[in-house]
């Protein structure tokens, strides 16, 4: 278990900050698809700004985006001045890994977990419906018989009986379909299992670790309402 | 997913998707032009007596059972009429008490001792008899 120690010190206005003087303004410019980076300067300060004031001097700084490599780079801050960092950084080989392996994985999940649930899912709810169909179908076949049994006249005999007939028939085929899907869910949700066991025990999802490099470093946070420095204690 | 295999089992073998066996079997109904059963009626008794107009006349005596009738007994029956030879034509039977149709036919004597009916239902509409059966009587 990590323990960390947040250090939070509140300046109010006018404070220490405000007093440094020789400071210039620096910029960066940073080409990444999600918005979010982070500077170490001089291997001991992390930014998480696009801009801030920094002391007059010679900077090393190193940028970190999840995802992407750690880009190296160096800038003069001058008094007065604005000096903008432009850096373009390129994705790591260990993302481009996740990205290909996550999309096996997904690939094998949809092949071994998803087709088979959703074609069980679907021959299962054709069972039900050709049983209910077949239900209904049996009922108006049955009350046909009884009506067959009741009537005294020929010419309504005659129709009961070409009605008793003609959803006989049907009640065959939907009863002979109920049978066939409900084997088929049957087997088909026998493979789902199988499937997904086999897939839980060969497939594991890969993970990409987006942790900062810089997490271990002092990082100094600026708010409207005053600044805050960060140490963390792994 | 197991709680699915067991329902899904248990629909299969508690269903009772089977065949309709009296839907083959639609073929018992008197009223029925395929009817496939025994003869529907029972000629009983034979005798002699005068009829009205003061001519000797042999009446056979038939009952149609109640048990041979649909479940709703009407309360009377067309049936078309032979004796022997003679064609007696349309009478009517209607129920009794009991719940059956006696029937009585007049028929001219031919000198026999053994007298046969044919009976059929017959259909007003069509106009016609069908279901004919043959049941005979003796002294």
């Amino acid at each position: 278990m990590r323990s960390i120690l947040i250090l939070t010190l509140f300046i109010a206005s006018g404070s220490l900050f405000s007093q440094i003087e020789k400071q210039g303004l620096v910029k960066f410019y940073i080409d990444v698809d999600n918005g979010y980076f982070e500077v170490l300067l001089n291997d001991t300060l992390a930014l998480k700004k696009f801009r801030d004031s920094l002391p007059e001097g010679h900077y090393q700084a190193q940028i970190w985006s999840p995802t992407y490599e750690q880009f190296s780079t160096e800038f003069d801050i001058n008094a007065g001045e604005v000096t903008e960092v432009n850096a373009k950084l390129i994705k790591s080989e260990d993302y481009a890994k996740f990205e290909f392996d996550y999309q096996e994985y997904q690939w094998q999940f949809r092949q071994r977990v998803t087709l088979p649930v959703t074609l069980s899912l679907l021959s299962t709810l054709t069972t039900g419906y050709l049983m209910m169909k077949s239900y209904d179908t049996k009922k108006l076949v049955e009350n046909d018989i009884l009506l067959y049994h009741h009537s005294s006249d020929p010419g309504a005999i005659q129709d009961v009986k070409a009605s008793i007939d003609q959803n006989n028939r049907k009640y065959d085929r939907l009863r002979t379909g109920y049978y066939i899907f409900g084997g088929l869910s049957v087997a088909l949700i026998g493979t789902s299992i199988w499937s997904g066991i086999y897939f839980k025990n060969h497939f594991t999802e890969p993970v990409f670790n987006e942790d900062s490099p810089f997490r271990d470093k002092f990082s100094l946070n600026p708010t409207p309402y005053g600044c805050r420095i960060v140490y963390k204690l792994g | 997913m197991k709680k699915l295999v067991y329902i899904l089992i248990a629909l299969s073998f508690t269903s009772c998707l089977k065949e309709i066996e009296a839907a083959d079997n639609v073929d018992t109904n008197i009223f029925d032009r395929d009817y496939k059963g025994e003869k529907w009626f029972e000629a009983e008794d034979l005798t002699y007596l005068e009829n009205e107009d003061g001519d000797y006349v042999v009446r056979i005596s038939a009952v149609l059972p109640s048990e041979n009738m649909p479940i709703y007994h009407p309360s009377h029956v067309r049936m078309y009429a032979h004796v022997n030879n003679q064609e007696i034509g349309v009478i009517t039977a209607y129920q009794n008490s009991n719940g059956d149709y006696p029937i009585s036919i007049d028929a001219e004597i031919d000198g026999s001792q053994e007298y046969c009916i044919i009976l059929g239902i017959y259909d007003e509409d069509e106009e016609e008899s069908f279901n004919e059966f043959v049941d005979c009587v003796s002294f």
